[in-house]
């Protein structure tokens, strides 16, 4: 089966690409070309007919033959008007070839992952990439798919396997002189890629964020203003606002791009002590979001005096908000000095950009983008962590008769390491083997 | 005398995987022949006289757990029994014996002609009748026909078999012995897939022109590591054997000669395993070497013949002199018959569902260096499987599957039915996933349960079998009922971690310097079991956390190998695999998705897609 969709975005615009991909395509194209010869990877003008001869389109169109084409099988491009209605026919007219059929979401990269023209790591990234909301965003998922990331990855695995295959060998050789001294041999090198990971990991530590959107809970007591404030921050109703404490129960979430970062703020039941069992089950709620967000917002109402017990939760990522500044109030807050607090009117919307710059700071603060990360899952640093700890237990391993146990940890250990990528093999590994040592008798 | 013509199982071929065969077919209770070419070659050592070592000695462990007969017949003509890497971790240690190769063959004919169901019958096979897809009848150099309701093909490297010695080519099985011509032809006219495999053995020596004065000696392991479980004592004498090491003399002559060789000189163009090179090979390959090791091993203890493991060769005759008069402690001797190379047909094991019957004749089984491996003890662990499971479809009952997970045999059977080979096929550990709780000591507690529920065991080893599990449940009990307190291990120079907590005594067993007898010497009412379950229960203790671990892989491994692909299944329709993948999937057409993620080059990807389908098409069908 061929398949075929529209590769660049719907919708009016100057250009437009098609994309077909499979065994069809070379035909597909000779047939609405007319073009009896095409030579791969070489733009060419054509008009464009349908199958009753009648012309859709002039542009140009794109022959790539495998396996040298994005998915690996035949591909054909064609570069036409982004009108609507030519888009549509033109798709018409691509689905009543036969052994033809639209594409599903991803399929032309995961045909790509199939014919291995890029692995899993990339095939993400690609993903991410076309996915890609922010700058930022954009930059970690082409440095992620980079063949020079999947290098690094791939030349860790490699070292690893060598110094498996030196393990092994000592277990199904050891007669043929193969040293005792594998222990010491190897413990430097591994001591250095188990660096290299470590440096790995700390250097990604942000990346899901990035990916996934900063997570801010905005906590507070009742009626503080938490929902009005979230109203405001996203320009919207998401949260329903009244006078009556306790409206707010589930956890409402909004995503919102805040100088170039995507961050998730979520509204939450406010905190009292309620008798009412939906309101008790949204504050625990509340206490469970809180616990994996990564900053958060405890919002006052400044007229009222503040709950010490709800202000103990203050700690170094979090912003102290005064709201409801519009009003006057005799209650004087005294600790600015340690809490800083922002002041805002999330009715009025006062001092809201203030409140902005500083949740924009505080994240800079925290959370260091690095250039040179590598890691874009959450999958891939629980993978690097196993591994680390397999080499751990490995380098714990100290004498011949415990051989047996060191090679158990280093195959988990760059069994982790491959799922990063994609892959594990046994043949692999015998053919190191083989191709290091003289063996056999 | 009236000839009986007509049995349940015929095997055909009394090499390794023919004799564990037939023995197998016979001890489930079918009546069984085992054909060959002549009495005298039954259990014949083609190579070298020696059973065992690492990861075959895991073999032969499981053979007998199985109640084989390879683990007995090596044990009772072993003359040098030695534990390889008993200084290595215990799931890595492999029994090993030299064995005298007369009385190798003298107990293997012993034992088969003892059989009960079992007929033995002398005269090579020359052409299958058929009918069909299904083998009818076989007819022999005699002119004899013989019928079967199954037929286990283990004719080893006689299929069109060659031998090279320098630039002389013989038709051969094996030296001396004649080739089977016409078998694989028959075969191939039926579309089956066959390849050249090409394997090699040393010269034989003159044991009374060696000088062994200058060379060093290794003795036999001072406490015998048997195979089978049921032997008790050394049956023959144990000798020991020379060690001596190729030189630079040596190396130069071969290079100069490097041309003259059959592998070299273009004649051999088929694949011979990497890890049993012949010399010339290895000097090519590794030029910075300054010599190898040659073990000089006696074949027999009536005959002279030794066999200098490490040479092995096909250059011309008279330069293989020439060698060994280079080679300290050989520089007199004399050679009875050169080293040579031998070029024969494989079918290709991809050819094969697990119980090794073909997917193309439904009554043939094939066992043995036939389906692409090297080594007695793979083609005798082929032949117990082919044998049993010949046996099980005569008797209208379940095929029995062996599980990678479960044993050595199925991570070999695994491995050639689902990958295929490019070159013949050996054990190693390290093709283990689950190496640390496949052991050579536990092969009894994996597979023996097998042979009691489909009752292909003696009664006698059964007994003690279910004696010996008894002890080691009550010796559990009794450890891990008693309850000590890290102050008072303490006490008696027995330092664990001090975290205060109470442990068994089945518990502390697990701390690397704690033994049993240190148990005993502080706790003197715990009881004294026999030597082998005492070890057993200290490697256990030993291995335990590891294996808790494998525990966990092996759940999700067997969650995959239960999830069945259905039978009928057309790749052809499933769309988003790439043609590569379906062809490979066509050819094997792997069982279960656990089973087609092993096949090379099929991605976790493509196995997404698989399931999908499935699930799609189940759905729509119900
Ligand atoms: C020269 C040589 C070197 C080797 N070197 C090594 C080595 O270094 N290491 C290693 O591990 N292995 C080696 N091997 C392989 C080892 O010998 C085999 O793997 C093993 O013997 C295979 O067992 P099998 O039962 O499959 O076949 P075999 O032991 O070859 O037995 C085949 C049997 O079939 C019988 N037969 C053949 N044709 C017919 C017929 N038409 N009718 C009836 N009977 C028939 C034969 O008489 C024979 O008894 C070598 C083999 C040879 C020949
Ligand atoms: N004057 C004034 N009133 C405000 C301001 N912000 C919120 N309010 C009012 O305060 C009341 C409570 O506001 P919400 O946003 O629903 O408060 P909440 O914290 O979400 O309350 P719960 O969901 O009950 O915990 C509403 O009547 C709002 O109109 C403000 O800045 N100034
Ligand atoms: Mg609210």
């Amino acid at each position: 089966m061929s398949i075929f969709a529209l590769a660049t975005a719907p919708g009016t615009s100057g250009l437009a690409v098609i994309r077909v991909s499979g065994k069809e395509a070379f035909k597909v194209a000779q047939t609405l070309t007319k073009f009896k010869k095409i030579k791969p990877r070489v733009a060419n003008f054509s008009s464009f007919y349908d199958h009753k001869n009648k012309l859709i389109d002039k542009g140009i169109f794109i022959f790539f033959q495998k396996p040298n084409s994005y998915t690996g099988d035949d591909v054909v491009e064609f570069h036409i008007h982004g009108s609507n209605a030519v888009i549509k026919y033109f798709l018409k007219t691509l689905s009543n070839f036969k052994n033809c059929r639209l594409a599903k979401p991803g399929e032309f990269t995961k045909t790509a992952l199939l014919n291995k023209k890029i692995n899993l790591l990339q095939a993400e990234s690609l993903i991410d990439l076309i996915n890609s909301e922010t700058e930022l965003q954009r930059i970690q998922a082409l440095k992620v798919m980079n063949e020079d990331t999947t290098k690094v990855y791939n030349n860790l695995r490699d070292q690893m396997i060598k110094i498996l295959s030196d393990y092994e060998a000592v277990i199904d050789f050891s007669d043929d002189e193969v040293g005792d001294n594998v222990f010491s041999n190897n413990r430097d090198k591994l001591l250095k890629i188990n660096d290299k990971i470590k440096e790995i990991i700390l250097k990604g530590e942000n990346s899901e964020k990035i990916r996934e959107g900063f997570k801010i809970s905005i906590i507070g007591p009742t009626n503080s203003g938490k929902s009005s404030l979230i109203n405001c921050l996203s320009n919207r109703q998401v949260s329903i606002v009244s006078n009556v404490p306790g409206t707010t129960r589930d956890i409402i979430e909004t995503t919102i791009m805040l100088n170039g970062k995507l961050v998730r703020f979520f509204d939450t039941a406010g905190f009292r002590n309620s008798k009412n069992i939906v309101e008790k089950k949204g504050i625990s709620l509340t206490n469970k979001n809180l616990k994996d967000s990564d900053l958060k917002l405890i919002i006052f109402d400044h007229t009222k005096k503040i709950d010490k017990k709800i202000l103990k939760l203050f700690d170094l990522k979090s912003i102290l908000v005064l709201n409801k500044i519009d009003i006057k109030s005799s209650n004087k807050f005294l600790e600015d000095k340690i809490y800083k607090p922002i002041r805002i009117s999330a009715k009025k919307n006062i001092g809201i950009s203030n409140l902005v710059k500083t949740i924009s700071k505080k994240i800079d603060d925290h959370f260091t983008v690095n250039k040179d990360n590598i890691i874009s899952r959450q999958r891939h640093t629980k993978s690097l962590e196993n591994t680390v700890f397999f080499i751990e237990r490995c380098l714990n391993k100290k004498t011949i008769d415990q051989i047996d146990l060191a090679a158990e940890d280093l195959r988990l250990a760059v069994r982790n390491l491959g799922e990063v990528v994609g892959y594990v093999n046994v043949e692999e590994l015998l053919d190191r083997i083989f191709k290091d040592f003289c063996i056999g008798k | 005398m009236n000839l009986e013509k007509n049995f349940d199982v015929i095997v055909i071929g009394a090499g390794h995987a023919g004799c564990e065969a037939a023995a197998a077919a016979a001890r489930s209770g079918v009546n069984t022949a085992l054909i060959t070419n002549s009495l005298s070659t039954i259990g014949e050592m083609s190579c070298n006289p020696a059973i065992g070592g690492l990861g075959k000695g895991h073999l032969v462990r499981e053979i007998d757990a199985l109640d084989g007969i390879m683990g007995i017949v090596a044990d009772q003509s072993g003359i040098q029994f030695r534990l390889l890497n008993s200084s290595r971790g215990h799931a890595v240690r492999g029994p090993r014996t030299q064995s005298d190769r007369e009385l190798y063959k003298k107990y293997m004919q012993e034992m088969l002609l003892s059989y009960c169901n079992l007929s033995l019958l002398y005269d090579p096979v020359t052409k299958f009748e058929f009918s069909k897809n299904k083998i009818i009848s076989i007819e022999t150099q005699s002119g004899n026909s013989f019928s079967a309701k199954k037929f286990i093909l283990t004719t080893g490297t006689f299929l069109n078999g060659l031998i090279h010695i320098g630039d002389e080519k013989i038709s051969a099985g094996r030296i001396d012995e004649k080739p089977t011509l016409g078998l694989s032809e028959q075969l191939k006219k039926l579309n089956f897939k066959i390849g050249r495999l090409k394997t090699g053995t040393p010269p034989r020596l003159d044991g009374t022109t060696i000088n062994y004065e200058e060379l060093e000696m290794q003795d036999a392991d001072e406490k015998p590591y048997f195979f089978s479980y049921l032997t008790k004592k050394i049956n023959a004498k144990q000798i020991s054997c020379g060690m001596t090491y190729t030189n630079d003399k040596v190396h130069r002559i071969i290079e100069k000669n490097l041309k003259r060789s059959a592998m070299y000189s273009g004649s051999i163009k088929s694949v011979g395993p990497r890890y049993c090179p012949s010399i010339e090979d290895k000097i090519v390959k590794f030029k910075d070497k300054q010599r190898h090791q040659i073990f000089l091993e006696p074949e027999s203890l009536t005959t002279n013949i030794v066999y200098p493991n490490g040479i092995s060769t096909s250059l011309p005759k008279q330069i293989q002199q020439e060698i060994l008069f280079k080679i300290n402690g050989l520089q007199n001797v004399r050679m009875i018959r050169p080293g040579y190379a031998i070029e024969y047909d494989y079918v290709f094991p991809t050819e094969l569902d697990f119980t090794l019957k073909t997917k193309k004749i439904e009554n043939l089984y094939l066992a043995g260096q036939i389906n692409g491996t090297t080594g007695y003890e793979e083609a005798a662990a082929q032949g117990i499987v082919a044998g049993l499971n010949a046996a099980q479809s005569v008797k209208n009952l379940e095929p029995i599957k062996f599980e990678r997970s479960q044993s050595y045999i199925g991570v070999m059977i695994d491995d050639l039915i689902t990958k295929g080979v490019s070159e013949p096929y050996r054990m190693f550990t390290s093709r283990a996933e689950y190496r640390l709780t496949l052991r050579a000591d536990n092969a009894d507690l994996r597979l023996t349960p097998l042979a009691i529920k489909y009752n292909f065991i003696s009664e006698i080893r059964k007994s003690k079998f279910i004696n010996k599990i008894n002890d080691l449940n009550d010796f559990k009990v009794i450890l891990s009922n008693k309850i000590v307190s890290p102050t008072v291990l303490k006490k008696n120079g027995i330092k664990i971690s001090q975290d205060g907590r109470k442990k068994s005594l089945l518990q502390i067993l697990k701390f690397k310097d704690v033994t049993l007898e240190k148990i005993r010497s502080i706790f003197s009412d715990i009881p004294k079991y026999e030597d082998e379950i005492e070890d057993l229960i200290k490697t256990e203790s030993h291995y335990s956390g590891y294996i808790e671990q494998q525990k966990r892989d092996i759940s999700i491994f067997e969650k995959d190998e239960n999830l069945i692909i259905p039978k009928n299944i057309d790749y052809d329709l499933v769309s988003g695999l790439s043609n590569e993948i379906k062809r490979k999937l066509k050819e094997i057409r792997p069982l279960t998705f656990g089973q087609a993620l092993r096949i090379d080059g099929v991605t976790p990807a493509a196995i997404n897609i698989l399931m999908i389908y499935c699930k799609n098409t189940l759905r729509k069908a119900s």
